[in-house]
C-alpha cells in the first residue's frame, strides 16, 4: 500500500513539474533547493532559529506584509482576525508555551473551552517548529470528522493561506491536503491507519492529540504507541490537549511531562440540587424546564435526557404545556427541539435558530429549549444557553465480555461529565444548572469520570489493529487504562475462530485482510469469504445494511400500518434477507424515481438507506482494491437465498441461538447459554430451530435481533473448529449438532457412492 | 415492596453470568495472554506503571452496570416513602456499635426528626406564601435593587434570616446578613418551595459542610415544586398579572385533586375576569 501511494505521488508530481516548468522556483517539489536563498529574501522567518524563537518574534512576523508561509502578501481579512485572535486566552501565555514546548519532547496543554487552544497551538507551533524547513508536517488530531474539517477550514482562513495547501484535513474518504501542507488535521483514526504503514510517523516533526479527555478509542491506542515512538525519535514533539483540569493522570502516564494550563473564557454557573431524589426524573425535567420558562429570566434552556424515544416523548410534553402557558399566563412564545444523533441533518440544523421573538414588542421574550442526548455534552457547542437542566442519567455502551453482549444501557453518568453539562450554560453569560439529584448523590453515586471507551467496548477489532501495528505483546501493551483481561481473553479467541489470528496468536493472512476493511472482524470475514458461496454482491449490500441506523421507520401512531408495509418485504428466513429484498426494492427503477415518496410511502428510512448506500459503494472500492472477486447466484436458481444465509455462517457463527425445549420461542445461546427471545420485530416466520442473530439486545428480557434462521450442518462445515462436538457439554445442543453431523456424514457417503 | 408492587418476572438462565467461559483455563485467549506473561488475577498494561494508582477497578474485570427500565430518579429508591420508621431506634443501636460518638447519634436522631416533622406539616397545612417587604433596620437600603416581588418563606419555626443567607451560600457565607435579601431576590427562583422546612434543613448540612471546604462554587438547594402549584404561583408574584394573584392564593389541593382544581381555577378565573367574561358573551369592548 506504501508503494502504491509513493507511485501516485510521483505521478503528480510529474505533471505538476510541467505545469511549474517555467520558473522552477514555485515548483514545491524543489523548493528546498531555493529555500535558503527564499528566507533570506523576503520571508519573515529568515532569522527564526528553529525551536529557539519567542513570541515576540512569532508576533512581528505575523504583523509582517507578507505571509511567511505561502509567500503571498496578507489579505486585510487576515489582520482583523488576527485582532480577534489576539484577545483569546492562550494567547497571554504564548512566551510560556514555546518555553515549555521547546524544553520538554512531551507536554500536556490543558485548556478549557474557549480558550481557543485547538485553533492557536498548532499555529504558535508551527512558528517555532518550522516543519518546512525539514520537510515535515504538524499534525493535530481530532475525535471527529466535522471538527477536523471545520477547524481546518478556520485556521486556513486565520492563517491565511487557501485550504488544502499549508494546512489541510485528512478524514477516512477524504483527503485535503496537498504537497505544499505543513498543517494537517486530521480524525485520531487516520493517524492510527497511517501508523501501520509508517510505524515512526516519520512524516511528522509535530503530533498533537486535542480533545485527549473524550478518551477515543483511537486517541488511547494512539497515545500508547507514541509513547513508544519517542523513545525512537528523539525529534519527534507530542503536544497532549485536554480539556479537563484532571490533567495528572496524563502527566504520570506520560512521564511526568510538563503541564501547562489556560483558564478558559467561561462565566460562573450557579448550581442547584433538589433536595430530595426525584421519583420520575423524565417528568421532573419537563416540570423543572416549564418553572424555569414561567420564572426565569431571558436565556434558551439545554435538558439532557438518554434517547430519541424520551427526547421525541419530553418535547411533545413541553411543547405542550408551554403553548398553554402562553394561552393562559401571556409567558413568551416557547420553542422546542429535539436533537440526538439519527435526526437528520436539517433538523439537527435547526438548534441553531434563534429564540423566538416576543409575541408582540415589549412582550416577555421568547424562549428555546433543547432537548438533547449526550452529543450536546462535547461534540456541539449552542451559543445562548444559559440554563441546563441535568437529571444525571446517558446512554453509554457497554461489553460484557462474559456474554460478548455490547449494548447502549441508561446508566449514571461521572462527576466530570455533570461538570461538562453544568458548563455549557456559561458560554454566553452568568447561567444556572439544575440538576435533579441531591448533592449527596452527586457525591456518593456518580464515578469521578466518564469510562474510556477502550474499557466500554468489545476489543476484537482493536486486537486486530493492534497486531496490524505490530504490537506482539498485547498484555504489556501500556495503555492508559488497560481494559480487563476477560475483555481481551474473548477478542483473542473471537479472532482466533475468526481465523485471523493462527494459534500461536500471529496475524493470518486473513486477518490482514479483515483489518483493511473499516468493519468489525466478523462482518469483514463474512464479506471476503462471501465469494466462495457465490454472492459477495448480496452479502456487501447486506454489511452496509447492517452499519447503517435501522432501515424501518415504526412511528408511534401508525405501528399497525408500518407493520403492514415491512411485511410486504418480509422473507421467511429472516431479517438479514428481508433487509436484502428493502435494499433491492430500494435500488429499483421505479423506487429511484421519487426516493423520498417511496420511502415515505414504504415506513423506510431513507437516510438510513442512502447512508448504506454509501458504505456500500466505500466498501466495493475496498473489495477490488484486494481483488475479491464481486459474483451473484442467478436469482431464479433455488440456491440463491441458502447461499447468502451459508454466507452469513461464515461471519456469524459466534452469534448462534438454539431453540429452548423449555418454553415458547425460548432460545439459547450456542456455547455462552443465555437465554434469549427473538425481538418481537423479527419477520422470521416459522420458529426455525437454528437462528444467526446481528445483535443481542440487554433488557430485563434479553432479545436477540435481526435473526435468519440457519442449519447445523452449515455451521459444522462451516466453523469446525467453534463445533467441535466434543467441546460441548452433554445435552440438547451437542445432541442436535451429533445429528446433523451424522445426516452430513450420510450425505457424503451417498455422494461418494454416487460418484462411484 | 408489598403486593401492589410492579411484577416483574424474568427467567434466569442456568449460568447468567457465564462461570464456565470465565473458569476455564483452556482457551485459546488465556493461552496467548498467559505465553506472554499474564497471570489469573493480574491487570494488563506496563509492568509497574507509573500511573497505576489512578486505574479504576474497570480495568480489572469488565463494568457492571444495572439495568434500568423506569425513570426513577438518580438516588431514589423505590419504597422510599414505606420505610418502617422503628428503625429509626435501632439507628441509634447500630451506630453506637459501631462506634459513634453520642453526639453524633444525637444530631443524626434530631436530623430524622426534623424530616419526620416537615413532612408531617407539609402534608398537614398548606403552606402560606408571603411578600417581602425589605428589612427592618434602613441601612443598607440601597443595596437591595428595585423592588422585585418575591415569596418569602412560610417558615414557623425557622428563622427566616438565616434561611436568607443560607441561600446564597458562595464562598462567603458569612457575608453581612443584611445584604442577603438583595441575593436573595436574584435567586428568587429558590424560594419557591413547597416544604420548607426540609429545604432548610439540607441547607444547613450542606451549609456545614461547603463552608468548610470553601468551594468557589455556589451551592444552593432548590425544591421543585409541582410544577402547576410553582407556575401559577411564580405568575402571581409578577406585579402585571393581576387578575390570577387572588386566586392562586387560594389553597391548593394535593394529589389527583391538583388537576381537578385547577380547571375549577380557570373556570373561576375566567368568570371573575370581566374581559373573558366579555369574550364568552361576545360583547365588544
Amino acid at each position: 500500500m506504501a508503494d502504491n501511494r509513493s507511485d501516485s505521488e510521483g505521478g503528480a508530481r510529474a505533471k505538476r513539474q510541467k505545469m511549474d516548468a517555467g520558473d522552477p522556483k514555485n515548483n514545491p517539489y524543489l523548493a528546498h533547493m531555493y529555500e535558503n536563498n527564499n528566507v533570506s529574501d523576503n520571508s519573515a522567518l529568515a532569522k527564526f532559529k528553529r525551536h529557539q524563537t519567542t513570541a515576540a518574534l512569532a508576533k512581528k512576523a505575523e504583523d509582517g506584509d507578507i505571509n511567511p508561509f505561502s509567500g503571498r502578501p496578507f489579505s486585510s481579512k487576515y489582520f482583523s482576525i488576527l485582532k480577534t485572535r489576539r484577545d483569546l486566552p492562550v494567547h497571554t501565555q504564548r512566551d510560556e508555551f514555546l518555553q515549555l514546548y521547546q524544553q520538554s519532547q512531551i507536554l500536556v496543554f490543558v485548556g478549557e473551552t474557549g480558550s481557543g487552544k485547538t485553533t492557536q497551538i498548532p499555529q504558535f507551533v508551527l512558528y517555532d517548529d518550522l516543519p518546512q524547513t525539514q520537510g515535515k508536517m504538524v499534525a493535530c488530531t481530532q475525535p471527529r470528522r466535522v471538527a477536523a474539517m471545520s477547524v481546518a477550514q478556520r485556521v486556513a482562513a486565520e492563517m491565511d493561506v487557501k485550504l488544502g495547501e499549508e494546512v489541510g484535513y485528512s478524514i477516512r474518504f477524504e483527503d485535503m491536503t496537498g504537497p505544499k501542507t505543513i498543517m494537517k488535521y486530521m480524525t485520531d483514526g487516520m493517524l492510527l491507519r497511517e501508523a501501520m504503514n509508517d510505524p515512526n510517523l516519520s512524516r511528522y516533526s509535530t503530533i498533537m492529540l486535542d480533545e485527549a479527555h473524550e478518551r477515543t478509542m483511537a486517541t488511547d491506542i494512539l497515545m500508547g504507541l507514541l509513547k513508544e515512538v519517542v523513545v525512537r525519535r528523539p525529534d519527534l514533539k507530542i503536544i497532549i490537549m485536554s480539556a479537563t483540569l484532571d490533567a495528572q493522570k496524563f502527566q504520570r502516564y506520560f512521564m511526568d511531562a510538563p503541564l501547562l494550563a489556560v483558564p478558559g473564557r467561561t462565566h460562573p454557573v450557579e448550581i442547584f440540587y433538589t433536595p430530595e431524589p426525584e421519583q420520575d426524573y423524565v417528568e421532573a425535567a419537563v416540570r423543572t424546564v416549564l418553572q424555569i420558562h414561567a420564572t426565569e429570566g431571558e436565556g434558551d434552556i439545554l435538558l439532557f435526557l438518554t434517547g430519541e424515544e424520551e427526547i421525541e416523548d419530553a418535547s411533545r410534553k413541553i411543547a405542550l404545556e408551554g403553548d398553554e402557558m402562553v394561552r393562559e399566563a401571556d409567558a413568551g412564545p416557547l420553542k422546542v427541539y429535539p436533537l440526538y444523533g439519527s435526526l437528520p441533518p436539517h433538523m439537527q440544523q435547526r438548534i441553531f435558530d434563534p429564540a423566538p421573538p416576543p409575541r408582540r414588542p415589549g412582550g416577555r421574550p421568547g424562549r428555546k429549549v433543547i432537548v438533547s442526548t449526550n452529543i450536546a455534552e462535547t461534540s456541539l457547542t449552542i451559543d445562548g444557553i444559559v440554563y441546563v437542566v441535568d437529571p444525571g442519567f446517558s446512554k453509554q455502551k457497554i461489553y460484557n465480555p462474559r456474554i460478548r453482549v455490547e449494548s447502549l444501557l441508561v446508566s449514571p453518568i461521572s462527576k466530570a461529565s455533570a461538570q461538562q453539562r453544568a458548563g455549557r450554560a456559561g458560554r454566553t453569560r452568568p447561567g444556572k444548572c439544575f440538576r435533579l439529584y441531591t448533592e449527596g448523590a452527586f457525591k456518593k453515586e456518580l464515578i469521578e469520570s466518564t469510562y474510556p471507551e477502550i474499557l466500554r467496548s468489545n476489543l476484537s477489532s482493536t486486537v486486530l489493529e493492534l497486531k496490524k501495528l505490530g504490537v506482539d505483546d498485547l498484555v504489556h501493551f501500556d495503555l492508559m487504562d488497560p481494559p480487563a483481561p476477560e475483555t481481551l481473553m474473548r477478542a483473542l479467541e473471537e479472532l482466533n475462530y475468526l481465523a485471523c489470528l493462527d494459534d500461536d496468536g500471529n496475524l493470518t493472512q486473513l486477518g490482514r485482510l479483515a483489518s483493511d476493511f473499516p468493519l468489525d472482524p466478523a462482518l469483514a470475514v463474512m464479506l471476503i469469504s462471501s465469494p466462495e458461496f457465490y454472492c459477495s454482491n448480496e452479502i456487501l449490500s447486506i454489511t452496509a445494511l447492517l452499519s447503517v441506523p435501522q432501515v424501518f421507520v415504526r412511528p408511534p401512531a401508525q405501528r399497525k400500518r408500518a407493520d403492514e408495509m415491512k411485511n410486504l418485504f418480509a422473507h421467511p428466513d429472516g431479517d438479514h434477507l428481508t433487509m436484502l429484498n428493502v435494499y433491492h426494492a430500494y435500488r429499483s427503477n421505479e423506487a429511484q424515481e421519487n426516493p423520498k415518496q417511496w420511502c415515505h410511502d414504504r415506513f423506510l428510512s431513507q437516510r438510513a438507506l442512502q447512508s448504506a448506500d454509501n458504505v456500500r459503494s466505500q466498501l466495493l472500492r475496498i473489495m477490488e482494491r484486494q481483488d475479491l472477486e464481486m459474483i451473484s447466484t442467478d436469482f431464479e436458481d433455488k440456491k440463491y437465498y441458502e447461499n447468502i444465509r451459508r454466507a452469513l455462517c461464515a461471519g456469524f457463527f459466534m452469534q448462534v441461538a438454539k431453540k429452548d425445549t423449555g418454553g415458547k420461542s425460548q432460545y439459547l445461546t450456542i456455547k455462552d447459554n443465555q437465554n434469549v427471545l427473538l425481538h418481537p420485530s423479527t419477520v422470521l416466520a416459522h420458529e426455525a430451530e437454528w437462528v444467526l442473530y446481528n445483535e443481542f439486545v440487554l433488557t430485563t428480557k434479553n432479545y436477540i435481533r435481526t435473526v435468519t434462521a440457519v442449519k447445523p450442518e452449515w455451521l459444522l462445515d462451516i466453523a469446525p473448529t467453534y463445533y467441535d462436538i466434543n467441546s460441548f457439554p452433554k445435552g440438547d445442543i451437542r445432541s442436535a449438532l451429533t445429528r446433523a453431523a451424522d445426516r452430513l456424514a450420510r450425505k457424503e457417503k451417498m455422494r461418494a457412492e454416487k460418484h462411484r | 415492596m408489598g403486593l401492589a408492587g410492579p411484577r416483574k418476572s424474568t427467567k434466569i438462565g442456568n449460568d447468567p453470568n457465564n462461570t464456565k467461559w470465565t473458569r476455564s483455563t483452556t482457551g485459546f485467549g488465556h493461552r496467548i495472554m498467559s505465553s506472554q506473561g499474564w497471570t489469573p488475577g493480574s491487570l494488563l498494561g506496563a509492568k509497574d506503571a507509573a500511573h497505576a494508582n489512578h486505574l479504576t477497578a474497570a480495568s480489572a474485570s469488565h463494568i457492571k452496570v444495572t439495568l434500568k427500565d423506569d425513570n426513577l430518579g438518580l438516588g431514589a429508591r423505590i419504597g422510599r416513602e414505606s420505610e418502617p420508621t422503628g428503625l429509626d431506634a435501632f439507628k441509634g443501636l447500630l451506630g453506637r456499635l459501631n462506634g459513634k460518638s453520642e453526639v453524633e447519634l444525637k444530631k443524626d436522631e434530631r436530623k430524622r426528626d426534623d424530616v419526620r416533622l416537615a413532612r408531617y406539616a407539609a402534608l398537614k397545612f398548606p403552606e402560606v406564601r408571603f411578600v417581602s417587604g425589605g428589612l427592618l433596620a434602613q441601612e443598607k437600603e440601597a443595596a437591595i435593587p428595585p423592588p422585585t416581588p418575591m415569596d418569602a418563606t412560610s417558615k414557623k419555626s425557622k428563622s427566616d434570616k438565616k434561611e436568607a443567607t443560607k441561600t446564597t451560600e458562595d464562598d462567603e457565607t458569612s457575608s453581612s446578613e443584611s445584604d442577603a435579601p438583595a441575593r436573595k431576590s436574584k435567586s428568587k427562583s429558590k424560594s419557591k418551595s413547597k416544604s420548607k422546612s426540609k429545604k432548610s434543613r439540607s441547607r444547613d448540612e450542606i451549609d456545614d459542610e461547603s463552608s468548610s471546604e470553601s468551594k468557589k462554587k455556589k451551592k444552593s438547594k432548590k425544591r421543585k415544586a409541582d410544577s402547576e402549584q410553582s407556575d401559577s404561583s411564580d405568575k402571581t408574584s409578577e406585579p402585571e398579572v393581576k387578575v390570577a394573584a387572588t386566586i392562586s392564593r387560594e389553597r391548593r389541593p394535593m394529589g389527583r385533586n391538583v388537576t381537578r382544581s385547577r380547571h375549577i381555577a380557570q373556570k373561576k378565573r375566567a368568570i371573575m375576569d370581566d374581559k373573558s367574561l366579555n369574550e364568552i358573551f361576545m360583547i365588544k369592548a
